[in-house]
């Protein structure tokens, strides 16, 4: 009774404070946005700002492929769609802490771990929801301007659940950080500083297969089937989302609710 | 209902609570007076079991809410100085998911009988953001009972309030006492606790200066003095007879009216007997009782 | 801009794009106009809500939306 209560109470927080319509307005805006800008605007651009170059050295410039496509969707996501996950869940813990909203429902029997639980799947789930549904705009959309060239819509889901799945990673990020500190900005800022380095640190010491941001690179590949790398990534990225939730949760039983 | 025996707390280096002890028996309002920063909240925090406290033993409701890790677990109720809603909620959304939140059903019937003893039945649709601040706190106190506590803790419910909300607070804590219910609450509004505590203690710099009933401490802190007034100002000779009066302490004089401090309650009958004998009109003659605050002030200037 | 290729599937196409940016600003002016706005003033919102594309709405509904309604 007390779980369905919480689920049902982040669920009305999801939309009345918009945070589901932020960010499918977000993720579906980059979905349709590829396609067309890399179909009408860029080769218009480059056509006017050079009036001479042939149409084979402009191909080479540009996307011409549904597959360059939905991986240009992709790229974009990881860098504007993370900051606009970041600052919508930022508030998920640090607001609870920082306005006292957590004492009265704790007072009643709330359970620290029914807290975190819900947040992680109720957003965690509107995340996955909102991926792979944008990720097949994207390739709807891209079909249609470019032409089909991917062999079913598999790889495709798959793409958009395993992007799913590490903003998932984020969102356990994000909830730990915010047992940690209350300002809700700092949480977003520092969850971005942390996606943007761990990925660079995985690509500069190449083992982003033992990263959850490898789990974004298995996803571009838009390959059928999964390799037995990608097992050990959603592995890792698994466990890693379990640690997080697990601290968090010890982490809020040790906090003083009523600090001022 | 609440016994505490040698709490401590700091914060830092900042001893907030020292020894502190306390008993509230069942059925008691227990007015739990203090400064801002005296450590009220701090104490309350503690007995709710949302905070720890650095030694001591604080049992409530019969378990110790020094070693509860959940608040619930003693089942009590619990109103914060500021209580915080989501803003997105309506205030009967907001009961709702407090009760489902014990485990229980939502119950319509217990819902609405709380919106209604409160005084929000016509804001119940309301989103939380947009209520008062008396409302809130009334709605806090609706939180509060949720669950049927026996023991409340209410946080300085009534002293961001304007009269009007005041009063409001004040009638539901006389309510919450014909029920029967423990209330211990804590404020820095004097009067208040003069109109519905049976029992105060006085918190000062983190240290209990003192605890009792709030008769009991009344009467030990009468000072004998006693304000006659006459219908004509008196002479210099008589308030000199009445300063010889072997009782009498001191004598002040302001026009009509004399001021007369004592040693002890008898003097009352000698000083009548001389107004008698001078056959002099006494238009009034009283025993003054001193008000908590004249008691507040007085222990915390000891210190 | 590109008469030749706004062929009438195109636009079509186009339409989901345009309805969610319309969607969102109108949607988000809306709002700062009825209900009041928190942290900048009406005039900066409705600026940033206007001007910064899809970003601008999201910061006013996390941040700069009127939280404390009847």
């Amino acid at each position: 009774m007390s779980m369905t209560s919480t689920l049902k109470k982040d669920f009305m927080d999801g939309i009345r404070n918009y945070k589901f319509l932020i960010i499918f307005a977000g993720f579906m805006f980059f979905a349709l946005l590829t396609p067309i800008m890399n179909k009408l605007v860029l080769p218009g651009l480059l056509k006017s700002q050079f009036p001479g170059m042939d149409q084979e050295t402009m191909n080479s410039m540009l996307v011409t492929t549904q597959i360059g496509n939905i991986r240009g969707y992709l790229g974009d996501i990881f860098e504007i769609g993370m900051i606009i996950v970041s600052f919508t869940f930022c508030g998920a813990i640090a607001m609870e802490i920082r306005e006292y909203t957590l004492i009265l429902p704790v007072c009643s029997g709330k359970r620290y771990s029914e807290i975190i639980l819900s947040k992680m799947i109720v957003f965690g789930l509107s995340l996955i929801l909102v991926t792979t549904v944008s990720i097949l705009s994207n390739y709807l959309y891209s079909g249609i301007l470019f032409g089909f060239e991917i062999d079913g819509v598999i790889p495709v889901l798959k793409a958009g659940i395993l992007q799913g799945l590490y903003m998932v990673f984020i969102l356990s990020v994000i909830v730990f950080l915010g047992t940690l500190m209350r300002n809700q900005i700092i949480v977003g800022l520092l969850t971005l500083i942390f996606a943007y380095v761990s990925r660079l640190l995985g690509n500069l010491l190449d083992i982003n297969g033992f990263t959850p941001a490898g789990l974004l690179i298995e996803a571009e590949k838009l390959e059928n089937g999964s390799a037995a790398g990608l097992y050990i990534t959603t592995a890792i990225t698994i466990g890693l989302i379990v640690v997080f939730v697990a601290a968090s949760i010890l982490k809020l039983r040790k906090t003083d609710l009523t600090r001022r | 209902m609440i016994n505490v025996r040698g709490l401590n707390k700091h914060f830092g280096n900042f001893q907030a609570l020292k020894d502190v002890n306390l008993n509230v028996e069942k059925g008691d309002i227990y007015g739990f007076i203090g400064h801002n920063g005296a450590g009220k909240s701090t104490t309350i925090s503690i007995l709710t079991g949302l905070a720890k406290a650095d030694s001591g033993t604080c049992i409530v409701n019969g378990k110790d809410a020094c070693k509860t890790v959940n608040p619930s677990d003693l089942g009590i109720g619990y109103l914060p100085e500021d209580p915080s809603f989501y803003k997105w909620m309506t205030a009967r959304e907001t009961l709702i998911y407090l009760l489902e939140s014990s485990g229980k059903k939502n119950n319509p019937v217990k819902i609405n009988e709380i919106l209604e003893w409160v005084g929000l039945e016509e804001s119940a649709g309301r989103k939380v953001g947009g209520f008062s601040r008396g409302m809130k706190q009334r709605l806090g106190i609706g939180a509060a009972l949720i669950n049927d506590p026996q023991l409340l803790f209410l946080d300085e419910p009534s002293s961001a309030l304007d009269p009007e909300g005041r009063g409001d607070v004040l009638r539901l804590i006389k309510d919450l006492r014909d029920m029967g219910k423990t209330v211990f609450f804590s404020t820095h509004i004097l009067s208040d606790v003069e109109r519905i505590c049976n029992k105060v203690g006085i918190l000062v710099n983190g240290r209990i200066v003192k605890e009792d009933r709030l008769e009991v401490i009344q009467e030990e802190n009468i000072l004998p003095i006693y304000d006659i007034e006459t219908d004509i100002a008196l002479k210099n000779n008589i308030v000199e007879d009445i300063e010889k009066l072997k009782c009498v302490k001191k004598v002040q004089t302001f026009d009509k009216r004399i001021q007369v401090l004592t040693e002890s309650h008898e003097c009352g009958k000698e000083l009548y007997r001389f107004f008698s004998d001078k056959d002099l009109n006494v238009v009034s003659f009283n025993l003054r009782k001193n008000d908590l605050e004249d008691i507040f002030l007085e222990e915390v200037n000891k210190k | 801009m590109l008469p030749e290729i706004l062929t009438t599937e195109i636009v079509l196409m186009l339409l989901p794009l345009v309805a969610i940016q319309l969607g969102l600003m109108v949607f988000c002016l809306v709002k700062i106009f009825k209900e009041g706005v928190e942290n900048l003033s009406k005039g900066l919102w409705a600026l940033i809500v206007i001007c910064i594309n899809l970003l601008g709405p999201a910061i006013f509904l996390i941040v700069g939306r009127r939280k404390d309604l009847k």
